[in-house]
């Protein structure tokens, strides 16, 4: 009869678990900053969990020397980057290793996400011949070319989105005529979550709470 | 001896002692229960139990990957927690009932659903977060279950999901995963308390498994050449084999003896295959110097205590100052090096056939043999393959390995049937 408790409790135990996950990610959708990001999805397929879209983010790809902060990152360092509303939409502006303590305005966010990538730049510039370049260049804000500093591949644990079976190629369609955005929920400790998947600036799928 | 193989290897001896007059029908009767029950084995309905368990989680997952988009979120939700409360509660219910095997089967269910209910919440709720995050909350979970019912099937899989988690951790970071430990010391004690055989041979799998994953990423990061990695593994292969040593007639003396073996052959296997090292660095020194020190210790104890031969001891000297002189010798060698560390690992063969006889531990013949013939394919392949022509290659290579398995398996049969006699 012992036995047949601990049973119980370790039901109790792993419910427990399962249900601050689901909380934790409700308390996001429903008291984030809502911060809408344009995406590039395509459209793999993973064997256990369904159909989904890999979402990739401007975000996603930054460089440290057209940004404010911290400079020094390595790969599977947490990084914290600082969003500003513009005028058409979400720009980073500075990345940091730990949250700011500066509150962020209505205006201002900071997105936590993980360095999944870290690679120099060189500074000299790459010789232009006949056959052109293959040194990608990064545009500044202000319009100069630079190719220094420290590129960084970032995931925030908002790049995959799970369709029902089939309805990954729609959206990748939607992807490849520049139809797609994202709006994010994104909590005060930074976490991040998909709160509505936007196609043709129509809300194609909303996240409720249940 | 396997406990089981004991009781029948006993009860044919008695049989003939009582025919030959030599003791009674009551002694033998007194032997035997002396000698305890035949060891339980696992009965048919719980290992198809298990099998079920093993089908209905992976017919979750499938159900998890092909259906879900039918349901709401509310719905998917109840579903996970009900699937999950109806296998406990049926665990429960046959615990109660006196029967543990079901419901053995029922918690291993109720483990795996708990980590296709984590992929599907994150499905759900469309979090990427890194892989190894999921597995290790996975792993706690059936970790919980393991020790908490107690179920030796649970533990199973927590040791196979940490053992994932850390291999996930170390391939995201590059770095080596000291963590591991935490969770491994707290399943080797419960293993231990229990005296489960088989948990603590996974554990011990798992272990030798994470050493060599670990101290290879540790390697790489210091751009050490492979050489330096394998003299390490030889190293520690040399003290696991010593410290198994440094008592006897101990629980699992056994097993744990023959992974250092195993061990062993794996690491200077793969030293003879290694081309060398230009430079050695101080910080590879001195882990050398740290896993020799440990070597000599491991080696004085064993023969302090009586339970290793001189014998092996030069062996295992011989075998870590050859790991610790490779990358040097290896390097200026080339390939008369290479053939003299050929040379050595098939000694190493001809050592363990005399420890097995010598102990009457088959399974030390039987791995030398294997080891020896794995050998011998290696240097055929990599030495006749730019001698001869590909036609000739094959039929002179197809000759060689019959003639050579023949050979050998005679040779193994006389030398345990010359030493069963003996004994």
């Amino acid at each position: 009869m012992r036995t047949a408790v601990n049973v119980v409790l370790v039901l109790a135990i792993q419910l427990g678990l399962l249900g601050y996950m689901i909380w934790d990610r409700m308390l996001i959708l429903q008291a984030g900053v809502p911060v809408e990001l344009s995406v590039e999805p395509v459209d793999p397929r993973s064997l256990f969990r369904g159909d989904y879209v890999i979402l990739t983010y401007k975000i996603s790809q930054l460089n440290t020397n057209t940004l404010e902060g911290d400079d020094t990152f390595e790969r599977n360092d947490l990084v914290y980057v600082e969003l500003v509303k513009g005028l058409e939409e979400w720009e980073a502006v500075a990345l940091y290793q730990e949250l700011p303590a500066t509150p962020a305005t209505d205006n201002q966010v900071f997105v936590k996400g993980r360095v999944h990538r870290a690679y120099l730049r060189s500074n000299v510039a790459a010789p232009v011949t006949d056959l052109g370049t293959d040194t990608p260049q990064i545009d500044r804000p202000d319009g100069e070319s630079d190719q220094s500093g420290l590129e960084l591949s970032i995931k925030y644990g908002v790049e995959s989105y799970f369709v029902p079976e089939g309805e990954g190629r729609a959206l990748e369609d939607a992807r490849n005529e520049d139809r797609m955005s994202v709006l994010l929920a994104v909590a005060k400790n930074g976490t991040a979550a998909i709160k509505q998947l936007i196609v043709d600036g129509e809300v194609y799928h909303e996240e409720g709470l249940f | 001896m396997r406990r089981g193989a004991y009781i029948r290897q006993l009860k044919r001896d008695i049989e003939a002692w009582i025919a030959a007059s030599v003791i009674t029908p009551q002694q033998a009767e007194e032997m035997l229960r002396t000698a305890g029950p035949p060891e339980t084995r696992q009965s048919i309905p719980f290992i198809l139990a298990m099998l079920g368990a093993i089908l209905l989680a992976f017919g979750a997952m499938t159900y998890v990957a092909a259906n879900w988009q039918g349901l709401g979120k509310l719905e998917r939700l109840i579903i996970l927690g009900g699937t999950m409360t109806a296998t406990y509660a049926t665990a429960a219910v046959l615990f109660a009932r006196a029967m543990p095997a079901y419901a053995q089967a029922a918690v291993l269910l109720g483990t795996a659903l708990f980590g296709v209910n984590i992929m599907l919440v994150g499905q759900t709720y469309h979090m990427s977060a890194q892989w190894p995050d999921g597995i290790l909350l996975w792993a706690v979970g059936t970790a919980i279950a393991a020790l908490v019912v107690p179920s030796r099937p649970a533990l199973a899989l927590a040791i196979l999901l940490f053992g994932l988690w850390s291999f996930g951790v170390t391939s995201l970071t590059d770095d080596p995963h000291l963590p591991y430990a935490i969770p491994f010391v707290v399943l080797l004690t419960a293993a231990w308390i229990w005296k489960w055989r088989a948990g603590l041979h996974l554990l011990a799998i798992s272990f030798l498994v994470w050493s060599a994953i670990n101290l290879a990423f540790f390697v790489a990061n210091r751009d050490w050449d492979e050489t330096h990695l394998f003299t390490l593994y030889v190293l520690i292969a040399v003290a696991i084999f010593g410290f198994t040593k440094i008592r006897s007639k101990y629980v699992f003396e056994t097993a744990l003896t023959r992974y250092g073996l195993f061990a062993l052959f794996f690491s200077f296997f793969l030293l003879q295959l290694s081309g060398g090292a230009k430079e050695t660095e101080m910080g590879w020194l001195i882990m050398v110097g740290v896993f020799a020190s440990f070597c000599t210790l491991a080696i004085v104890l064993a023969l302090i205590s009586d339970n290793l031969r001189l014998m092996d001891a030069g062996v295992l000297i011989a075998l870590a100052l050859l790991a610790i002189a490779a990358p040097y010798l290896i390097e200026k060698g080339g390939y008369v090096a290479q053939y003299a560390y050929s040379a050595f690992y098939i000694g190493l063969t001809v050592w363990a056939v005399d420890y097995g006889l010598e102990n009457d531990d088959r399974f030390f013949v039987n791995l030398a043999f294997t080891a020896f013939g794995i050998e011998v394919l290696w240097i055929y392949f990599t030495t006749f393959s730019t001698l001869l022509d590909q036609a000739i290659f094959f039929i002179v290579g197809g000759l060689i390995l019959i003639v050579s398995a023949v050979v050998l398996e005679r040779v193994r049969r006389q030398l345990l049937t010359a030493d069963g006699g003996e004994s």
